[in-house]
């Protein structure tokens, strides 16, 4: 409980540490941001073990429903995330309903196919998306007369909601919910026989992952302020996947260390220009053949083994 | 115009088998959904840039050149990116194509460059089929030649020699092949080197089509896979009717909707497939109770 407390009194400073540096502070939101994502995807592919390679979509419907709400309907923060999540969690049981006797690789690829096709209407739909050209002229997100105008507010605005995000994650999922999650992944067969409604369980998780995505999008929304299609591409769901895969899937922690670790480390080797992503790509591929389980799993390695050696 | 409309959906189409029958080889072979199948096609336009333009070789060496280094480019990815990971380990071996993948696009943009690159279409050398009332190019008919030709090889290739055989068994149970004495890991790397150059093949005929970048793989790979699920998963000639069958879909439904939804026709194609008949037209039935 110690280190949490510290790590939250930690970012509730972080601000004053970093200076008001704008940049730090951006990164930062897109963390928290990336944070409720990996969180959302983690409880569809990391407990209930449905793999998605195509969360982008869900992302991007939460934003740009929360700019519709924002613009057309003058809503506050709180009204259009709302809009958001509702919107984001419906397409989500849709997909699950269609989904739900795919599973492994077939689930994958049609995740993938399904965000290459909300991808393809939000550039075409131009009366509502604002088409290629993007949805731009979103307003600041407000509650009351209050404005989240600064990176600071907007910063103080996403770490609210990312410790809620993780908080409500805790809950359900040590909670009887949260069990029958572990059960239909280890093995739906033996879930089913002692009595876990796995059709239920599975849609529950796709409805749950796509309102945790909605949330995401819409924080992502006021925060740019501007949408572009190219920006929900593939490779942003496959970066959500990584997230999930490289911090551990299926534990608490995990898709907060992955989505630190793929945002800064980003960051950091953009310098190296075009190699950047070359070098990502061998991270990423050496993390995955030494550290199948992810970070989480080697943390846990550690932990173990010094435990026997006591 | 219609009879034009069938060539070009015939040409796309047999581009499209080609790259299913390297994942429906691969998946069959070591039950890897290999995302980065499309990015060997583009390294593979690449090598074939590079074979044509900087080596002056014709297609046909060419095209065997390609399909021989992507194949030895898909045995170093196999045994040193896929093989490590255990076969259980779904997400972590998706997660490592994908590694692959980004990887394979990078390395593009650092040796040729971020621009588009094309080969030129005389490419394909040969006199025009002079039919009553058109004129056939010579591209349109090549590409339909040679790749039912490497179709047919490969057929027989697994039906009528003794690795082909070993291959299929591989295939169809990796335990009971190995205590028939076949060294599944040898057929098993084997297969994914057939697979890539499958894929490299595909390449060498799309780059004098439409332009080659370090972009195109993602989508003419998702494109071969709907190719691969509506043949079929597995199945090899389902695959290659899969594939021609997406390309006329695609050049004919697509005259009927803006073009801007064409790309979707395929993905939609794929979810419904998937949904309503995940062993492909053609599959057999096979129940599986949950």
């Amino acid at each position: 409980m110690i280190p949490i407390i510290s790590a939250v009194i930690l970012l509730l400073f972080l601000p004053y540490l970093s200076g008001g540096n704008y940049y730090f502070l951006h990164v930062s939101i897109m963390v928290g941001i990336f944070v409720i994502l990996a969180q959302g995807l983690n409880i569809l592919f990391g407990y209930v073990g449905q793999i998605s390679i195509g969360h982008a979509a869900f992302y991007a419907i939460g934003a740009y429903a929360s700019a519709l709400a924002a613009v057309h309907l003058s809503l506050p923060f709180w009204g259009s995330a709302l809009v958001a999540i509702l919107f984001a969690s419906l397409v989500g049981f849709l997909l699950g309903l269609t989904c739900l006797r795919l599973r492994g690789e077939y689930l994958a690829i049609a995740t993938v196919a399904f965000g290459e096709i909300v991808q393809v209407i939000l550039t075409q739909w131009e009366e509502v998306s604002g088409g290629p050209e993007g949805f731009l002229k979103i307003p600041k997100a407000h509650m009351g007369s209050f404005l989240f105008d600064t990176p600071v507010r907007y910063y103080y605005l996403t770490l609210v909601i990312t410790l809620f995000i993780m908080v409500l994650t805790r809950n359900l999922t040590s909670s009887k919910l949260g069990r029958s999650f572990r059960s239909v992944k280890d093995d739906p067969l033996a879930a089913n026989i002692i009595g876990v409604d796995t059709t239920k369980v599975k849609l529950i998780a796709f409805v749950l992952s796509a309102a945790y995505s909605g949330l995401a999008g819409s924080l992502y929304a006021h925060y740019a302020r501007a949408l572009l299609p190219d920006y929900f591409s593939l490779s942003l769901s496959v970066l959500l996947f990584m997230m999930v895969m490289l911090g551990g899937m299926g534990s608490l922690y995990g898709p907060i260390i992955g989505a630190i670790l793929l945002t800064v480390s980003f960051e950091l080797l953009r310098a190296l220009q075009v190699y950047q992503m070359v070098l990502y790509g061998i991270i990423v591929l050496f993390i995955t053949i030494f550290a199948p389980e992810g970070l989480v799993g080697i943390f846990k390695r550690v932990v173990r083994k010094s435990g026997h050696a006591r | 115009m219609f009879f034009y409309q069938l060539l070009a959906g015939l040409s796309v189409g047999c581009i499209y088998a080609l790259v299913a029958l390297g994942y429906s080889l691969i998946f069959a072979s070591i039950r890897l959904l290999h995302f980065a199948q499309g990015d060997l096609l583009m390294v593979g336009g690449f090598f074939a840039l590079s074979m044509v333009l900087g080596l002056k070789l014709d297609l046909y060496t060419g095209i065997i050149m390609v399909m021989v280094t992507v194949g030895v480019l898909g045995f170093f990815i196999e045994r040193f990116a896929y093989r490590p990971i255990p076969q259980r380990m779904i997400g972590a071996r998706i997660m490592a194509t994908l590694g692959i993948g980004l990887i394979l696009r990078n390395m593009t943009i650092i040796i040729w460059g971020p621009q588009p690159r094309g080969l030129p279409p005389q490419v394909f050398s040969g006199p025009p089929i002079q039919l009553p009332g058109m004129v056939i190019p010579p591209a349109y008919y090549l590409i339909l030649i040679i790749s039912v030709s490497i179709m047919i090889l490969l057929t027989l290739f697994l039906g009528k020699t003794k690795l082909g055989l070993a291959m299929r068994t591989t295939a169809h149970d990796q335990a009971l092949a190995e205590l028939m004495g076949i060294e599944t890991s040898r057929v098993m790397s084997l297969s994914f080197m057939i697979g890539a150059a499958m894929a490299g093949a595909a390449g060498m005929l799309v780059a004098p089509v439409t332009f080659i970048s370090h972009g195109i793989g993602f989508r003419l790979g998702i494109k071969g896979f709907a190719a691969a699920v509506l043949g079929g998963f597995g199945n090899i000639p389902g695959s290659m009717i899969g594939g021609i069958l997406l390309g006329l879909l695609e050049t004919i439904g697509g005259g009927f909707i803006s073009s801007g939804y064409k790309d979707c026709i395929a993905f939609v194609v794929l979810i419904l497939v998937l949904v309503f008949k995940p062993t492909g037209i053609f599959g057999k039935v096979h129940i599986e109770k949950v």
